[in-house]
């Protein structure tokens, strides 16, 4: 999918609203907007016009109450925001599409870009799994013997 | 049957190359037989399994990492309030078993439990409630005994040797020393202890010394869902297969999709039918084993109808597909005030069986053990306890804090089988060879569903009195339970108005036709099923290599 500009900028903001930087990184930092764009061209292509969506309203949501976009926005304004999209309530935008849901949405994908494996296009430095303490370990693959002369 | 290709003749043809059908090849081939392995997924070399975080058996969010195709293969899922859908494979409601060479084998976490005695004789020990179909099994602990002892060396577990009080007798010790105590298991061995809980090391199919020409187990941490980057995990695939494939007497193909077992008037089977591609082809034989597991295995006897067998092979009784069974599996997550993560896999290392069986009013009850190491992502999508936000500064904290500090402690339930969960074909739906697909539909007995309550609450009990200070998890629900541990579809049984197969696994009415797989599990144990499937495979190729 190719977001525009905007989309970005509010995507990257709200992401970063999901998991913040602190002495690790906030969720953008971590590659979690690529994560996020190579799956709506793939696994989650069905739900490519519910997140473009999603992203287009909050910036509607922030206009319609403070005047400018998500992103301009200061942190508690944000979150105060956010909070109002995820139990659906004292919004002011004309919300076409669940927000209780879009925003469930996005606290799954970001999480598994920001938690998962860095062959997914995120993570690519481990950070999370340093940051939580999790260390693989896997050894260099050996040759499997027994598929020697199979089919 | 005309108008296919010559598949060729062979002693016995062999549907499915997973844990149990790797094995029955492998016996009846060193036992002089020709043999043709048929398997419907391909050969996975450790890079093609992979190690994707969201696509494997273990966490399928988006695909999976063993087959059947996401597309192509559906099956049709009826839950109990009647909707109807269709699922894909990578879905739970599939309840998919790894379709690859090595099935389930080839990306477990190798738990290697007998069954209990107790568990051939659920019916006689608890009687029957309302509305289930708890039975014996034909044959008793002491009867599969030397083929669990053949499995056990034959294909490698690592275990504790030691007498334990609530697992039957064994005349043999294990081929290896169990897997390393690690930081998990010092706390829970101490609360155990002080809780009067019986403690073992888990049994493992897992290399804890270099054996079989294979190494030792790099204790690392992406196990489960996944193939052994040292290839140090045992099942049939790299143990069993290469025996049989050494004989020159067995012939396996792959991405071979079986159509239907071929009978003749008085119910024989004659051969199988299968696709190559687009093609299809012909292999007959003196006789059939079906070991494509417990769901496959159930819609391949009803595919294979016959003016003589109208309702499906085996089926006369309308009793193929029914019981379907998996394992329920209730736990708890403690989270302490410390570090208990040393980083050390595969992760489950001690266990309990003190719950299987004696439970006041209760039914049966199930193993409890510590988890494999968990994935960070598992950690994220699994472990989230309800009343800790799920995003912003304090959901990155409860990340960073509790992954080291938490420990899940679970085990599988003997589940309480009712004959309205079952596989039947369903009348619309087919898959890309245009072979009607299984329909899955019921629920398990609310036996079950107390049972797993009751072990939950033991779980939980563990990890209070080992010191964890916050302790979660989900109360278990009635549904469809299957899985990889799916069983119970064509159980045996010395009466065919109530079993599908006989004491050897044999269908009834169909005297060279067999079943080698889970779907023969009475009930399914309070354990991880693999080493009994094993085991009866071990006992059914002896079986039936003398009877050709």
């Amino acid at each position: 999918m190719r977001l525009t500009a905007q989309q970005k900028r509010t995507l990257a903001c709200l992401v970063d609203c999901i998991i913040p930087a602190d002495d690790y990184p906030a969720a953008s930092e971590n590659g979690v907007i690529d994560y996020i764009e190579r799956l709506l061209d793939t696994d989650l292509k069905h739900h490519n016009d519910q997140v473009q969506c999603g992203l287009a309203l909050l910036d509607d949501e922030a206009m319609a109450i403070h005047g400018k976009p998500f992103a301009d926005l200061d942190e508690p304004t944000k979150i105060a925001l956010l909070r109002a999209v995820e139990s659906g309530q004292d919004l002011h935008a004309g919300w076409t599409i669940p927000p209780g849901q879009f925003f469930e949405l996005m606290i799954t994908v970001t999480h598994e870009g920001y938690y998962t494996d860095p062959g997914n296009g995120s993570n690519r430095q481990g950070a999370s799994w340093k940051m939580i303490g999790y260390d693989p370990r896997v050894p260099e693959p050996v040759k499997e013997k027994w598929l020697e002369g199979l089919p | 049957v005309s108008g296919l290709e010559d598949g060729g003749e062979f002693d016995v043809v062999v549907i499915g190359a997973g844990c149990g059908g790797i094995i029955a090849a492998a016996v009846l081939a060193e036992a002089g037989k020709t043999v043709l392995l048929l398997e419907r997924g391909k050969a996975l070399a450790y890079p093609q399994v992979g190690r994707d975080h969201l696509r494997n058996h273990r966490l399928a969010t988006y695909g999976h990492n063993t087959g059947p195709e996401l597309d192509g293969n559906p099956r049709v899922i009826e839950s109990p309030d009647g909707t109807v859908r269709i699922a894909r494979p990578h879905e739970g409601a599939y309840h998919n078993n790894a379709m690859t060479v090595g099935g389930g084998g080839r990306v477990f976490g190798g738990q290697a439990w007998r069954f209990h005695p107790r568990d051939f004789r659920m019916a006689s020990e608890y009687g029957v409630p309302d509305g289930s179909s708890l039975a014996d099994w034909p044959i008793s602990y002491e009867e599969l005994a030397p083929y669990y002892e053949r499995a056990e060396w034959e294909i490698g577990v690592a275990g504790d040797s030691n007498v334990n009080p609530h697992q039957g007798a064994r005349r043999r010790g294990y081929p290896m020393p169990p897997v390393a105590p690690t930081r998990q298991h010092a706390v829970l061995w101490r609360g155990a202890h002080k809780h009067g809980i019986h403690t073992a090391a888990a049994p493992m199919l897992i290399n804890t010394v270099p054996f079989d020409g294979r190494a030792a187990c790099a204790q690392c941490g992406m196990c489960v869902g996944f193939a052994c980057a040292s290839d140090s995990k045992n099942s049939s695939h790299n143990t069993m297969l290469p025996r049989a494939i050494a004989t020159g007497r067995c012939r396996l193909l792959t991405q071979v999709m079986v159509e239907r077992i071929e009978t003749d008037s008085k119910g024989r089977a004659i051969g199988v039918s299968y696709f190559v591609g687009d093609a299809r082809a012909l292999a007959r034989a003196r006789a059939v084993v079906v070991s494509a597991g417990a769901i496959e295995s159930a819609r391949l006897l009803l595919n294979s109808a016959s003016p003589e067998h109208p309702r499906g092979l085996g089926n006369d009784h309308d009793l193929v597909g029914r019981n379907l069974q998996g394992h329920y599996y209730p736990g708890t997550f403690g989270l302490f005030d410390n570090p208990v993560y040393d980083g050390i896999g595969p992760g489950v290392s001690i266990s309990t069986c003190q719950f299987n069986h004696g439970n006041p009013g209760i039914i049966g009850g199930g193993m409890l053990a510590n988890e494999f190491i968990k994935l960070p992502i598992h950690f994220c999508k699994w472990a989230w306890p309800t009343d800790v936000p799920r995003w912003g500064p304090q959901a990155k904290r409860w990340m960073r804090d509790a992954y080291t500090r938490t420990i899940q402690v679970m085990g599988p339930v003997q589940e309480i089988p009712s004959p309205e969960s079952r596989v039947t074909l369903d009348g619309a739906v087919r898959d890309r060879w245009g072979i009607p697909v299984a329909r899955l539909s019921g629920a398990t007995h609310p036996q079950t569903v107390r049972t797993a309550e009751f072990m939950r609450q033991c779980s939980e009990q563990w990890l209070r009195a080992s010191g964890a200070k916050k302790l979660w998890g989900r109360r278990p629900t009635v549904g469809l339970s299957a899985g990889q541990h799916q069983a119970g579809t064509c159980r045996m049984g010395a009466d065919p108005r109530t079993s599908v197969t006989d004491r050897w696994g044999r269908v009834h009415g169909h005297e060279n036709l067999f079943c080698a797989d889970a779907s023969l599990h009475v009930t399914n144990g309070g354990f991880n099923p693999v080493l009994t499937v094993m085991a009866l495979s071990f006992r059914a190729g002896e079986h039936i290599a003398a009877q050709l």
